[in-house]
């Protein structure tokens, strides 16, 4: 089960730490790697979920994926998590590490998905109408998603915009699913 | 098979068609993080109200009834098998509410105003009343003096109600509550033939949709369905839309009485109600309290039935009533009522549990039901020395004050002096001459289900007996007298009943009346 506080909580004095430290960019580049690590690699979660492995073992193998890749105060960070036993929380932490950093650099995440892949033109478009919309920076992020069979939807913070065919089909079979011409009671 | 015509399938296509609306919506979303029991956790919408409707991506909704730091407690008005954790939840912006008007009449809604008896869309102009209201303030109501006729010889002689009261129906299981309320409901139908139609709504709360339907034949066989609104959420129904279903049927039942009209609800019934707040309450890990409720149920029940007034007669002030919802203040007028018949089912005739006692003391009197009574063939199985009404005494039209004043004294002095002659022995002749006047009343006060009597026949009826002149009737004819008297009643002296319903005891007429009788007395003796 996810865990927002916890989530808030471990994030929130990372960057605490790492803006003292004046590595904020740095760690943030970071947990876009480890949340790219996590949805590419199934087994990493399961690695960090299992309880029967043991705590340094599990360090020894996440020193070993991320030595190199990741800097010291991350690598410290995840030790740290082992041994708090939190580390089935990571992927969130690092999600939770990036709304958090985009707070703080004033940065709105849009992400979008559509039936095919949109042009650039297109993309240049949609993002010329959001940020005339929102105060912040606007950063794009594309997904393609064949289910939604035409249109798109558009997520920032906790907005939906749903202008897809597969949610218009959907509200229409939810019409028809109600028949007010059976009776319910008999 | 059924058979169904296919214009009327292509007919009702284009309907659900032609509402639909294919353009998107900027809405508020949140994730699920865990779901069960009725209950969702949900993460994100940050700006949610108490209280406000949140819908699922499948369509199921739910109401935001725990706010905390980090997460949204909602509880599902469906089912949750469908619903994952991740799975997006919107916004709806609105408090749940339903949506009301002429239309519902003769209808059965479940708790959001969906209709359930396949006869197809709510017609006419619907308003938006909240589910949730705060009840008339001081300022906007009148004492209770209207009666409310129940059709009931014991209720409207001894325990009389008026409109904008609140009587509590008490007893076990099987002793005839929800029978008092649906004669109750039948009895209205004199005044919807005269044009001032008592607009009934009966709540169903937890009961078998077998049961509801039951209940919804016998109005329509009585022709009480022409004003009634049935609410249903049947035991079947998810917890939530239980208990909020008595809110429902209250905000159908502001909608007549902000409207300047009378109406009656009965909650059938408020333990099972109660019974869903608590499954409710402890699964959003409410501190549970006396037999696990929660610390609120009193609460939930008196601002329930803190709803049921009399509104005052003046459209000037009525107008400016509190918390009135946008959508009916064109609408508004003085002069209405809301008259509520909670039913309360105990076990083992404990009224000192906790939900009694509560509802006990909320409501303007109550209405005990004894399961010896009605086993002893009483029915209606009230129990005249414990009920009570503490309003409608005001209410009663004049010819039954007068005529029905000494009768609940009669009644409890008979019961004191019955125990003795069970004893046998010789008697006094006073105390004899009690307990043959008790045992004939006792006999006119039963009554048939699903028979209510005009109030005029109830004055007639009710004066021979307390005045003794039923002395030479054997008490086993006592009832099959009052059949060949009212009959005659009708049929000979029509404008003493007449005189009788608006008010008067002529003594002319009373004179006439004691004439039929003793006339009719030989035939049964």
């Amino acid at each position: 089960m996810q865990n927002p506080r916890l989530a808030s909580r471990y994030a929130k004095s990372l960057i605490d730490l790492v803006q003292e430290k004046g590595q904020l960019e740095a760690v943030q580049n970071d947990m876009l790697f480890l949340q790219q690590l996590v949805k590419s690699n199934r087994d990493v979660v399961n690695l960090l979920k299992s309880p029967i492995i043991k705590a340094d073992k599990k360090q020894k193998i996440m020193a070993a994926i991320l030595e190199g890749r990741v800097g010291a105060t991350t690598l410290a960070f995840i030790n740290l998590l082992i041994n708090k036993a939190r580390e089935a929380f990571l992927p969130e932490i690092a999600v939770e590490y990036t709304r958090q950093f985009n707070v703080i650099k004033n940065i709105a995440t849009v992400k979008i998905t559509s039936a095919v892949p949109l042009d650039s033109a297109t993309l240049e478009a949609i993002r010329q109408k959001v940020a005339s919309e929102i105060p912040q920076q606007v950063q794009l992020e594309t997904s393609v998603n064949a289910d939604l069979i035409g249109g798109f939807v558009l997520e920032t913070n906790d907005n939906l915009f749903d202008a897809s065919v597969a949610r218009d089909l959907h509200d229409i079979k939810k019409q028809f699913s109600q028949n007010i011409y059976v009776s319910a009671i008999r | 098979m059924v058979d169904i015509k296919p214009d009327e399938i292509s007919a009702i296509l284009r309907q659900q068609l032609s509402n639909f609306n294919a353009s998107a919506d900027l809405e508020e979303v949140g994730t699920v993080l865990s779901v069960g029991d009725g209950i969702a956790r949900i993460y994100g919408l940050g700006n949610v109200g108490y209280g406000e409707l949140v819908e699922f991506g499948n369509g199921v909704k739910a109401i935001a009834l725990n706010l905390e730091e980090d997460n949204v407690g909602v509880v599902l008005m469906g089912e949750s098998q469908d619903i994952k954790e991740g799975d997006k939840v919107r916004r709806t912006g609105k408090i749940a509410s339903i949506n009301v008007g002429e239309g519902l009449v003769g209808r059965v809604v479940n708790t959001l105003g969906t209709p359930i008896d396949g006869k197809g869309p709510v017609t006419g102009e619907l308003y938006e009343m909240p589910l949730e209201r705060k009840a008339p303030g001081v300022l906007f109501r009148e004492p209770v003096k209207e009666p409310m006729q129940t059709g009931i010889k014991a209720i409207d002689a001894m325990i009389p109600i008026g409109r904008g009261q609140r009587e509590l129906v008490i007893g076990d299981r099987q002793t005839g509550k929800t029978a008092i309320c649906i004669d109750t409901i039948i009895n209205q139908k004199e005044f919807y033939d005269a044009g001032k139609p008592v607009y009934c709504i009966y709540v169903a709360v937890g009961q078998k949709a077998s049961t509801v339907a039951g209940v919804m034949k016998t109005l329509q066989e009585a022709g009480a369905m022409a004003y009634t609104v049935i609410v249903a959420a049947s035991a079947s129904e998810p917890a939530p839309l239980q208990f909020y279903a008595p809110f429902a049927g209250a905000a159908i039942g502001e909608f007549f009485r902000d409207s300047g009209r009378p109406a009656l609800i009965v909650y059938d019934d408020l333990s099972k109600q109660a019974v869903a707040y608590r499954e409710v309450s402890l699964l959003l890990k409410r501190p549970p309290g006396r037999e696990a409720y929660p610390g609120d149920v009193f609460y939930l029940h008196s601002r329930l039935l803190e709803r049921a007034a009399k509104i005052i007669n003046n459209d000037e002030i009525a107008r400016n009533m509190n918390d009135l919802p946008e959508s009916i203040k064109h609408l508004v007028k003085g002069g209405g009522s809301l008259t509520a018949l909670p039913i309360i089912e105990t076990q083992a005739s404990d009224v000192s549990a906790y939900i009694p006692t509560n509802v006990i003391s909320i409501t303007d009197g109550q209405i005990f039901l004894e399961g010896n009574l009605f086993n002893a063939g009483v029915r209606p199985a009230i129990n005249v020395g414990i009920s009570v009404s503490r309003v409608g005494g005001n209410a009663q039209i004049k010819s039954m004050k007068k005529v029905s004043g000494t009768l609940k004294l009669d009644q409890a002095q008979y019961r004191e002096m019955e125990a003795f002659s069970k004893f046998g022995g010789d008697l006094d002749a006073a105390t004899k001459a009690v307990i043959d006047k008790g045992a004939r009343n006792v006999e006119i006060l039963k009554q048939a289900q699903f028979s209510p009597l005009a109030v005029e026949k109830q004055v007639a009826i009710i004066y021979l007996g307390t005045n003794g002149l039923l002395r030479d009737v054997p008490v086993k004819q006592v009832r099959a007298f009052e059949e060949a008297f009212l009959n005659e009643m009708q049929v000979r002296l029509p404008d003493v009943l007449g005189e009788f319903k608006k008010g008067n005891l002529p003594e002319d007429g009373l004179k006439k009346m004691v004439t039929l009788a003793n006339e009719l007395k030989p035939r049964f003796i």
